[in-house]
């Protein structure tokens, strides 16, 4: 099959200089690779919005195929486009600032996500009463534990303050700060040494996820 | 910590990884046993046999932030899937929240494909953007993976609190799902919800486990050393402050 010169290695090498340049303008000051890092940094905030947009037309063509294809899901569909099309008419003839335009963000967008909120808390307390079930390990208890007793520590108990409990110098406060913290920060570096390697991967072309 | 240092710390992680990429072929790094890709392996051959699909959601990275590290290793997740699924006849769909996130996962499908010699006409369609805000992105990959007889579901990437909607209509589909992530939040939803989350940096180990290429043992190896690198160095910071030096 015929390969298109855009594939690797072009493409790889083009990976490999902006990434330098970029990279090394962040780490080095020098006007000229300062200048070349914004200048690439703005190149790809520019395709990003153009990979919005194409991003769009592909929710638009899914959301199409759906209207066609599944009458007994097209009414989702349907609903999408009608939101679609009210909100970049809005939008886009009167302005963003525009009242009407914010009282579609106000009054339609906010309550529903806000309502998706509440569904996300519901979803959680399901999801721990299957792990009550289900999988219960010592990694598991511990998570349960912890859940529990700073959800105890958060509000006084019935008015009452327990004093290991409540309050900013009570025990649980002080191991939740110490081991809390400790474990966040143990996570954190254990993300920050993964990105840094996966990042060192792409750069130098030993690893492309998106292509040949 | 000054620009020089940051510089170095890379530049030393960089001969590292180069180097353990090179003693692979002679001394293999031996990977841990996760029972998550132990799974994932009896899950590909079932969804397969059954004419089920498998679903990679990706998250909603920006290409131009920090956090697109862990896409970046859905989509070799992706890619690897698209491998090994491609011959069955439901191949592997991805439902991402980011615009650059879409159209590289169609590039990941498309090249598997194309490894596998099918037409362009044939190639799959199957990455999407299901939406552009976190909650219409979670929404649009419940509709999908509800539609699109899925059996399996890894969510690799970078999600917020919006993981678990994904996650619990995964459950209720009865569906194996394997959830990672780079933000805490998602990590701790995915520990409750997924029926096997993958805490701290073990997302980053998951293209290594699903194959055995040198440069993603290497990777793994030298993650590994880098933190035992830390540990000792917190602990000597840690013992120099307490004597007082």
């Amino acid at each position: 099959m015929k390969r298109s010169f855009l594939h690797s290695p072009f493409s790889t090498f083009v990976t490999l200089v902006t990434g330098l340049i970029v990279l090394l303008g962040y780490f080095i000051d020098f006007e000229m690779l300062r200048e070349l890092r914004f200048r690439f940094l703005q190149w790809g905030v520019i395709l990003a919005a153009v990979a919005l947009m194409l991003g769009v037309f592909n929710l638009l063509r899914v959301h199409w195929s759906r209207l066609r294809e599944s009458p007994a899901k097209a009414v989702y569909s349907f609903m999408f486009f009608v939101g679609f099309v009210l909100s970049l008419s809005v939008g886009g003839l009167l302005g963003i600032q525009n009242s009407l335009n914010r009282a579609l963000v106000d009054y339609v967008i906010v309550p529903i996500e806000a309502s998706l909120f509440v569904v996300i808390l519901v979803t959680l307390i399901y999801a721990l009463t299957r792990l009550l079930q289900n999988r219960l390990s010592v990694f598991n208890f511990v998570f349960l534990a912890t859940i529990i007793l700073s959800l105890l520590s958060s509000i006084p108990l019935l008015g009452i303050e327990i004093p290991f409990l409540h309050g900013r110098d009570s025990l649980l406060s002080l191991a939740f700060r110490v081991l809390g913290t400790a474990g966040v920060r143990g996570l954190l570096l254990g993300v920050a040494l993964g990105s840094v390697i996966t990042g060192i991967r792409v750069l130098f072309g030993l690893d492309r996820p998106y292509g040949e | 910590m000054s620009d020089g240092i940051g510089l170095l710390i890379f530049i030393a992680l960089g001969i590292l990884v180069v180097t353990l990429t090179i003693t692979q072929t002679r001394n293999p790094y031996t990977l841990r046993e996760m029972p998550a890709f132990q799974r994932l392996r009896r899950a590909i051959g079932l969804a397969v046999e059954d004419g089920k699909r498998m679903h990679v959601s990706l998250g909603r990275g920006i290409i131009l932030s920090e956090n697109f590290g862990s896409a970046l290793i859905g989509l070799g997740a992706l890619k690897r899937l698209t491998n090994v699924a491609l011959i069955s006849d439901r191949p592997p769909i991805a439902t991402c929240g980011e615009g650059s996130l879409m159209i590289l996962a169609q590039n990941s499908l498309r090249t598997a494909s194309r490894q596998l010699g099918l037409a362009p006409e044939n190639l799959p369609q199957k990455a999407l953007l299901s939406g552009t805000t976190p909650f219409s992105y979670a929404i649009g990959s419940q509709m999908e993976l509800r539609d699109q007889r899925v059996a399996v579901d890894l969510l690799i990437g970078h999600f917020g609190s919006e993981a678990a909607l994904i996650s619990d209509a995964s459950h209720q589909q009865g569906n194996l799902s394997i959830a990672g992530s780079d933000d805490l939040s998602a990590q701790a939803i995915f520990a409750a919800g997924a029926t096997y989350p993958l805490l701290g940096e073990e997302v980053f180990a998951a293209v290594a486990y699903m194959d055995g290429e040198p440069i993603q043992r290497a990777s793994l190896q030298a993650q590994d050393l880098a933190r035992w690198i830390v540990i000792g160095f917190l602990l000597i910071a840690s013992v120099v402050k307490l004597v007082g030096l």
